[in-house]
Parts: structure tokens; sequence; C-alpha cells
């Protein structure tokens, strides 16, 4: 059994705001393969933030 | 404890070092809130049993039921419920993203200058019971 998570995130801060931004300007809600990177690997950095450990460390480390 | 903190609060980890760098423990610390630093896997046991100390709740503030940053401060309130309206796009997407690795997202409060965290809901495992269990599967 794994735990049931929540992502919370700051909309003060400025990533937040830039992919916000970058989601109103786009047609279809999609943001493309970079910025799916970028939130992989912040996802990825909040669960080890958060106390987790990681799925695939290997995914991780390559995206870095 | 601050005369308003009406219920005792607490974040579990592995290290003290660990808990004190949580991205988490920054806002509570700025307000003044007292946190408890739990940093034995045996301590978070404990509470999930111990609910109650004393007529005061006992929370860990890595749970998502719990929010006593402006709490009772109404202007704040809108002004949070008006930014979820307007991230509600970044919101949709993060969870499409991904998916059903995440049960819900929102928009916080409690960051002070991170931009995202990972809370567990209020009955599920928090993240140092997921690790507590994996150790000891069979």
């Amino acid at each position: 059994m794994l735990a049931k998570k929540t992502l919370e995130l700051n909309p003060h801060h400025s990533v937040m705001k830039e992919m916000l931004a970058k989601i109103k300007e786009s047609a279809d809600n999609e943001l493309g393969k970079e910025r799916d990177d970028l939130a992989t690997l912040l996802y990825n950095v909040a669960l080890l933030n958060s106390g987790f450990s990681i799925d695939e460390p290997l995914e991780f480390t390559t995206t870095l | 404890m601050k005369p308003d903190q009406d219920t005792i609060l607490y974040l579990p980890g592995d290290s003290k070092e660990g808990i004190l760098a949580s991205p988490i423990l920054k806002k509570y610390k700025k307000r003044g809130y007292e946190v408890l630093i739990m940093d034995d896997p045996i301590d978070e046991f404990c509470t999930q049993h111990l609910t109650e100390y004393e007529k005061k709740k006992v929370k860990s503030i890595a749970k998502d039921d719990i929010n006593l940053i402006d709490s009772t401060d109404e202007v704040a309130k809108k002004k949070l419920q008006k930014l979820k309206e307007m991230y509600k796009p970044l919101t949709d997407w993060w969870k499409k993203f991904l998916g059903s690795q995440v049960e819900k997202v929102t928009i916080s409060n409690k960051l002070d200058d991170d931009p995202l965290f990972i809370l567990t809901s209020q009955y599920g495992f928090s993240a140092t019971m997921e690790k507590v269990n994996r150790a000891q599967a069979f």
C-alpha cells in the first residue's frame, strides 16, 4: 500500500507562474516535451524533499 | 506555544537535520508556530493512535487536513480562493500529467520559497510510514 499523495503548488513561485502562462498560451493545454521533462524533474525533487523515495532513480538522474 | 495554536503540530522524518530543512516547515517557523520534530520511525506509529493530548489535537503538518496558516484571516482566505481559480488550468494539467501517481493537486499557502510539495492524505500512509512499510514487507 502506498501513500495517497496530494501535490501542493506554490502560486507565488516564478516557475509556477511561468508554467501557468505557458498553458494559457497554448491552444491545446499541452506544454511540449521540454516542459514535460521539467515537470517530471520538479515532481521527483518534490518527492525527495517530502521524504519519499523515487521509483526510478536512473530516469531521474538522466533527466537531471 | 503561540496562544492561538490550538493543535500540537509535528513533522516526521529521517533525521533532525532533514526535518529542519523541510520546505513545509519554513512557513510555520516564520509564523512562530511550534512544531515537534519526530525523527524516529516509531514516532509516527504512536501519533497514529495518540490523536489528542490535553484536549489539543495532535497533527502532522505533512498531511493535507491541517491548515493553520491564515485560518482566521478572511481576506487571505478569499485571496487563496481567487488564486485557486486562477491556477485551475495548471492544477488540471498537473493532475493529467501525473495521473494516478497523485490523489489531487491543489494550490497551497503553506509554502514559502519552494515551488511544490507533496503532502499525504489524512487517512493514508505518510512518507515515513511508507518507508517503514516497505522495509518490513513480506
